[in-house]
């Protein structure tokens, strides 16, 4: 479970352009769950995702993931947190060019020091879980939209983590590529995984496999919890 | 084990830096095995310059005070004029004669 | 341990990996770091063996060389002088030399014309003869046996036999010279008999020979002293690195490291950035950033270096450094064909070794600073 306190995330802080992203934002959000953060662009889920996620550090209030306070670790274990507690989905996907779909994979376990082959298997086995080994070798840069946002979420699942947070997973997808993307999660939350995502995307949050959609603008949460499926509750 | 791991870039990486490492190792060696016949050459050479008083190597052989860089004076270098410049290349490579201080070795070129 | 290893390993993996990407970018910049190693590395081995070879070869030269100077320049030496240093205490074996430069109008060659002293070289030759240094020889095409022609400086043509060519192994210190007989060589010059070229002695006690230079030099005012010890000298500091030449290979391979070093420093570009924010978001520390960095100058600059100097020693060693003979020959026609003994100094190779890996690496971390700063979070905005 994650739990934020009175969140507050302000930009360029006592500089001219001073801006404040976050206002006192309290919520929680249930393990083994699929939550999402909806809401227009400007409205603040992108920079909450990343203070959930350990990305950024928050201005003022507390995190506690699973009932750990982490807003007050040094960054070694922020990014402890990132490698084994969190796996990343970016909405531009962000693989590394020029390097292989496997290679790609791989990055978030090197420097972890695991055995080689073991690595290699278990990068291998989670292209074929999402339909993508076939590329294996290919340099990401050649690979369409829904093939990079499978090998994203391959990375994001290298290390076992137990939340995977996503931004805006469906705003360079189509409308199938959407769908199998709703499979996918579903498919995690079947898993045990707990699943943070964003998006202003009505397919997501409308979807039945969300137990919980939290509405935001401007900074500040105006709908938490809202329940649009029926299935299960926050 | 990192043995057993596959090869991989960093093993290939491994490999060449190996080979360079015994590139330069094989350098050493071939010093060694090379050493005694080049000295046997180096002495003969060595004896032929003696006999034939030779005081200076016959690498430059274009200008005077290239030729015999030991045995040139020393305003040869600028021929004419102290500000001229070397008119032949390897005037630019060798330094200028070292004189040996306190043997009066300089006197009898001051003007 | 492993653990490390494997860590290490897998850091590697991604450098190269990294580094594949761009990689004929990569490989020029090798290339080029690698050329660079390569000519410091061949001026470093070569100038060292031709030190040593001086040094071992010039070791026999004549204690002492006595010069005549009359307007700053050479003279030729009375006859007189020569007994006039006999009287000195110490010197023995006095000797009047002959020696001097011809131009050879036949191929624009200079030659050194010399007379050998017929009591140490053993296969002097007789009047009408000459033994040739192997240059000669071999820019006359000339055998033994068959007839050397000289134009001589009055215009006069000289017909010499030649005897024998020098030892080809000893063109180092042989390749111009033309030996001949005395009454040749002065007939040649039209030089008179009562003068040589310079004087040369030898010191009873070797712990002698500046207290003897110095008496030459009172006894004879007009005449200049060169002693062995300042011929070893002159070798010694032959190439000194401040000339000319040599100082601009120096400067040229500063500069280029300059420009390596600001390219890498200014070369954290904003896909750099993006990248090292990604390995950030997805859980590297900022060491593993700066190891794999490490290992990235790491694998530049040893594989340029190992690459650089072996190559440097095949080149040196096997092909007589080759690529410098233009540079070293000059405007002239003979250049002598020799083989270094090989010579490889361990200081030397390490300060090579130093200077070309170490800038580089630390070149290769100045931007780390900016990879510690570049927030995670940046990659999602």
């Amino acid at each position: 479970m994650i739990v934020l306190q009175d969140i507050t995330k302000t930009f360029n802080e006592g500089a001219d352009n001073e801006y404040t992203a976050i206002h006192g934002v309290d919520l929680k959000i249930d393990a083994d769950r699929v939550t999402v953060l909806r809401g227009p662009s400007g409205s603040g889920k992108t920079t909450l995702l990343t203070l959930i996620g350990g990305l950024a550090r928050p201005s003022s209030g507390r995190i506690h993931v699973n009932g750990r306070e982490v807003t007050s670790l040094p960054e070694r274990f922020l990014t402890h947190m990132r490698r084994e507690v969190f796996g990343f989905v970016f909405q531009s996907f962000n693989l590394i060019h020029g390097l292989s779909v496997l290679e790609n994979v791989m990055i978030p376990a090197y420097p972890l020091g695991g055995p080689g082959r073991e690595l290699n298997a278990r990068a291998v086995e989670l292209l074929e879980t999402l339909r993508i080994a076939h590329k294996a070798g290919t340099e990401v840069q050649y690979l369409s939209g829904g093939e990079a946002q499978r090998v994203a979420i391959a990375r994001a699942l290298i290390n076992d983590p137990p939340i995977l947070v996503a931004d805006e997973p469906t705003a360079n997808l189509d409308t199938a590529l959407s769908l199998e993307f709703l499979d996918i999660v579903r498919e995690l939350r079947g898993r045990g995984k707990t699943v943070v995502m964003t998006s202003h995307d009505p397919m997501i949050w409308q979807a039945d496999l969300v137990d919980a959609v939290v509405a935001m603008r401007d900074g500040r949460i105006v709908d938490s919890g809202v329940d649009p499926g029926g299935e299960g509750t926050a | 084990m990192a043995m057993s791991d596959t090869i991989g870039k960093a093993g290939a990486a491994g490999v060449l830096f190996a080979l360079g490492v015994a590139g330069v190792a094989w350098t050493a060696l071939d010093v060694r095995l090379r050493a005694d016949e080049a000295a046997i050459r180096q002495g003969e050479r060595a004896r032929l310059a003696r006999v034939l008083e030779l005081t200076d190597l016959a690498l430059f052989t274009e200008a005077r005070y290239t030729r015999h860089v030991s045995q040139s004076d020393l305003h040869s270098a600028f021929q004419d004029h102290p500000m001229s410049l070397d008119h032949f290349p390897s005037g630019s490579l060798i330094g200028a004669r070292r004189i040996h201080p306190g043997a009066g070795s300089i006197i009898g070129e001051q003007p | 341990m492993t653990v490390w290893l494997r860590r290490q390993k897998r850091l590697i993996d991604y450098t190269v990996a990294s580094l594949l990407r761009r990689a004929a970018r990569n490989f020029a910049l090798l290339a080029v770091y690698t050329l660079i190693v390569f000519v410091l590395a061949t001026v470093m081995l070569f100038t060292h063996a031709l030190r040593q070879e001086a040094m071992v070869l010039l070791d026999g030269a004549p204690e002492i060389t006595v010069q005549r100077i009359s307007m700053g320049r050479h003279d030729l030496i009375p006859a007189s002088y020569v007994d006039a240093i006999a009287d000195i205490r110490g010197a023995r074996d006095v000797r009047g030399r002959l020696w001097g430069y011809f131009y050879d109008t036949a191929n624009g060659a200079n030659y050194t014309l010399m007379v050998p002293d017929g009591d140490r070289y053993g296969a002097a030759p007789d009047v009408g003869e000459t033994v040739a240094g192997a240059g000669v020889a071999r820019s006359r095409g000339v055998v033994p046996g068959k007839y050397l022609f000289l134009l001589s400086p009055r215009a006069k043509l000289f017909k010499l036999k030649l005897k024998d060519v020098l030892d080809a192994d000893s063109e180092i210190v042989t390749t111009d010279l033309v030996l001949m007989a005395e009454s040749d060589f002065r007939a040649f010059f039209d030089v008179a008999p009562d003068v040589h070229t310079d004087i040369v002695l030898k010191v009873r006690n070797p712990r002698e020979v500046a207290k003897v230079a110095e008496k030459i030099s009172n006894a004879l005012p007009d005449c200049r002293v060169v002693t062995r010890g300042d011929i070893l000298r002159t070798y010694d500091s032959v190439f000194n690195w401040r000339e000319g030449i040599l100082l601009a290979l120096l400067g040229g391979a500063i500069f280029a490291f300059v420009i390596f070093a600001w390219e890498k420093a200014s070369g954290l570009s904003a896909e750099e950035r993006r990248e090292i924010g990604i390995l950030k978001a997805v859980g590297w520390e900022t060491s593993d950033v700066i190891k794999m960095k490490m290992w990235e100058g790491a694998v530049v600059s040893l594989g340029a270096f190992l690459t650089g100097y072996v190559l440097a020693y095949i080149h040196v060693f096997y092909f007589s450094a080759g690529l410098l003979e233009p540079v070293l020959k000059g405007w002239a026609v003979l250049y002598p064909r020799f083989e270094l003994t090989p010579q490889v100094d361990g200081v030397q190779v390490a300060t090579l070794l130093f200077f070309t890996v170490a800038p580089y690496i630390a070149a290769t971390l100045v931007p780390i600073w900016r990879a510690a700063i570049t927030d995670p979070d940046a990659v999602m905005r």
